[in-house]
């Protein structure tokens, strides 16, 4: 599924600043695609409106078939559900969840409870999570809940996935792992990470400086 | 994870603030649910209070002391008058007095013994005679059987018979009423049922009915006939239908020169609704006070705990759940919250209802002549409930409008 952005234009509230506008802009489906860039450009805000979670000012945002703008705010959640994997910068787990209940939270509601479970398990067990399944993640390390919240997106298995900043709080052996685990869940589906890490570089197919994307 | 899975998970996993809105929101219910059931009884207090009597006549003792005593069955043991004045108004309706003062008494319409003398549970047993049954003005008809024909017989308000399952021809044993009077052992006797009446709503219903034959009998049996002046034949009142014109001349004789009181029924009821009115005014704005902070404080506590939980709305927002899935989660959470604080606060209401009510002594009904069930506390639960959902109602608002963006930015 790819995305496509035309003449978007981005304001921050209060005061209506302009955050960035892209004339044209398009990842195409298969892709995977690294984005770098200095801090408060506003990369996060990139990813969010790709997912459909605002739409913006001016401008068309396409998600595969789908015109967001288009479409309700429900609408867009049901995209998500079916279509969308997304890891978040501030990973944002459910604290009172286990490790287990937040990836089954990712999968799609036909998912039957079994295969759901299995699914979850495994993905788990891809980022080397397994045996922590069961414990809150309240009480997990910032890289656990970062490898917890990369297996919801795994397990969930989406046509898009789009990760913000996903080995930040990881060593480069647990960095590997869920770089690894990405790229494989996001084999022949649209990849686009937000990331300062270098050492992942090698595993995209492109990599673009998001200041060379936008005009202020 | 289906909004069901989801509300009790956060319910059960977030163990401290989920006890302390509980228990808020039960202690609001038990106070607010005893209050009512309180105001419920208070203004029920009369409501079981018999009729058909225009007067009252007792012995010395404030008139609504003798009001409540005879047509509503509350207070100690009262004191006693002379049989012989009860037979002096009713079989010559001519008093004839100790110092040989004759008065005549011919505006009298119908003159009833009574006394009680005895328990059966915790109903009391009340000597009288026929004419208390077949007093034109009474109300009272017989609902099984028929009125007593001998000492032993009994007749049963409805509500001794249902509860107790009795019927015409069974044998009850009863116990003289002592009163206070702690040195004095209590009388067993047995009585047979001759008739059942049909309910009245009043406190008749509540009683029990024996000859006066066999009150004077326990009475003097027992040593429960005072200082003996009359050999045991007394009554604790007489009740009186008379033609209303006649009222003072009925007191004039009776109070002056007796150590009776007449009293009239419908001025002391006018009395007692003036005295009671400001209090259950008042007792009825505290309600609606203690209901309505109540309910307030419910949709506080639930406000905030749901303002608590934006990001997490966001976060389910932004991987694919519609506001209808979460919206049934705050619902659900919500309604369980509702729910369990409702069941706790009922269970403490109910516990603690009794104490409450024997605590207040003399200020309500006793509770075997008005119940006062823990259902009636429904309004309570009703609003505990209502305000459950009220205070979903707001974050629900917020979600609806909620830019998932910025929550998940912290803006």
């Amino acid at each position: 599924m790819e995305i496509r952005f035309e003449k978007i234009k981005v304001t921050l509230p209060p005061d209506g600043r302009t955050l960035f506008r892209i004339h044209a802009w398009r990842v195409p489906a298969g892709e995977h695609l690294l984005i770098q860039g200095a801090s408060g450009l506003g990369k996060t805000t990139l990813l969010h409106l790709a997912a459909g979670l605002f739409v913006p000012e001016t401008g068309d945002v396409h998600l595969g078939p789908h015109h967001l703008n288009a479409l309700s705010d429900e609408e867009r959640c049901r995209i998500r559900r079916g279509h969308v994997g997304l890891v978040f910068q501030k990973l944002n787990l459910l604290d009172h969840l286990t490790a287990l209940e937040n990836v089954l939270l990712g999968q799609p509601p036909a998912t039957s409870k079994k295969d759901a479970r299995a699914a979850a398990l495994a993905a788990l067990e891809r980022v080397g999570m397994a045996a922590l399944a069961g414990a809150r993640s309240a009480v997990l390390s910032l890289g656990e809940q970062q490898r917890v919240a990369v297996a919801r997106v795994l397990a969930a298995k989406p046509d898009i996935v789009l990760a913000d900043e996903p080995t930040s709080s990881l060593d480069q052996a647990n960095a590997d792992a869920v770089m690894s685990a990405l790229v494989e869940v996001a084999r022949d589906r649209t990849l686009v990470v937000v990331s300062h890490d270098h050492r992942i570089q090698s595993r995209f197919h492109k990599v673009i400086n998001f200041s060379e994307m936008i005009a202020r | 994870m289906s909004p069901l899975r989801l509300a009790w998970i956060n319910l059960t996993r977030r163990r401290m603030p989920t006890v302390i809105v509980l228990v808020a929101i039960a202690v609001s219910v038990a106070v607010s649910g005893m209050l009512l059931r309180l105001y419920i009884l208070s203004g029920a207090r009369f409501a079981t209070m018999a009729g058909h009597v225009d007067v009252v006549v007792g012995a010395k003792a404030g008139g609504m002391d003798i009001l409540l005593g005879s047509l509503n069955a509350e207070g100690e043991y009262p004191g006693y008058v002379p049989y012989k004045l009860f037979q002096s108004l009713r079989d010559k309706q001519t008093v004839r007095f100790e110092d040989g003062a004759v008065k005549e008494t011919s505006y009298l319409k119908s003159v009833t013994p009574f006394v009680y003398f005895g328990k059966y549970r915790q109903h009391r047993i009340i000597g009288t005679d026929e004419s208390f049954f077949t007093n034109a003005t009474s109300g009272l008809v017989m609902d099984a059987g028929k009125w007593f024909a001998a000492d032993g017989d009994v007749v049963l308000g409805s509500d001794v018979a249902r509860r107790e399952s009795l019927k015409p021809g069974d044998t009850i044993p009863a116990d003289s009423w002592t009163g206070t009077r702690t040195n004095l052992q209590p009388v067993s006797f047995t009585m047979k049922v001759t008739g059942v009446l049909r309910r009245t709503g009043t406190v008749w219903d509540q009683s029990l009915f024996g000859t006066v034959g066999q009150a004077h009998a326990v009475l003097r049996q027992g040593g429960l006939t005072g200082n003996g002046n009359w050999d045991g034949y007394v009554l604790n009142y007489f009740l009186v239908n008379l033609d209303a014109p006649a009222m003072p001349a009925l007191e004039t004789l009776i109070n002056g020169r007796t150590v009776g009181q007449v009293i009239s029924v419908p001025r002391e009821k006018q009395r007692l609704a003036e005295l009671t009115n400001t209090g259950r005014r008042l007792g009825f704005l505290m309600t609606a006070l203690i209901l309505l902070l109540g309910g307030l404080s419910v949709t506080a506590m639930m406000i905030t705990r749901f303002e608590a939980m934006t990001i997490q709305l966001a976060v389910l927002r932004a991987i694919g759940y519609g506001r209808r899935a979460v919206a049934w989660w705050l619902i659900w959470e919500g309604l369980m919250l509702g729910c369990a604080a409702c069941v706790i606060g009922a269970a403490v209401d109910g516990v603690l209802f009794p104490w409450l009510r024997s605590a207040l002594g003399a200020a309500l009904p006793a509770p075997e002549m008005l119940a006062c069930p823990l259902w009636q506390s429904w309004p309570v639960w009703l609003t505990a409930l209502a305000a459950t959902i009220l205070a979903v109602l707001i974050p629900l608002h917020r979600l609806y409008r909620q830019n998932i963006h910025n929550s998940l930015r912290g803006v």
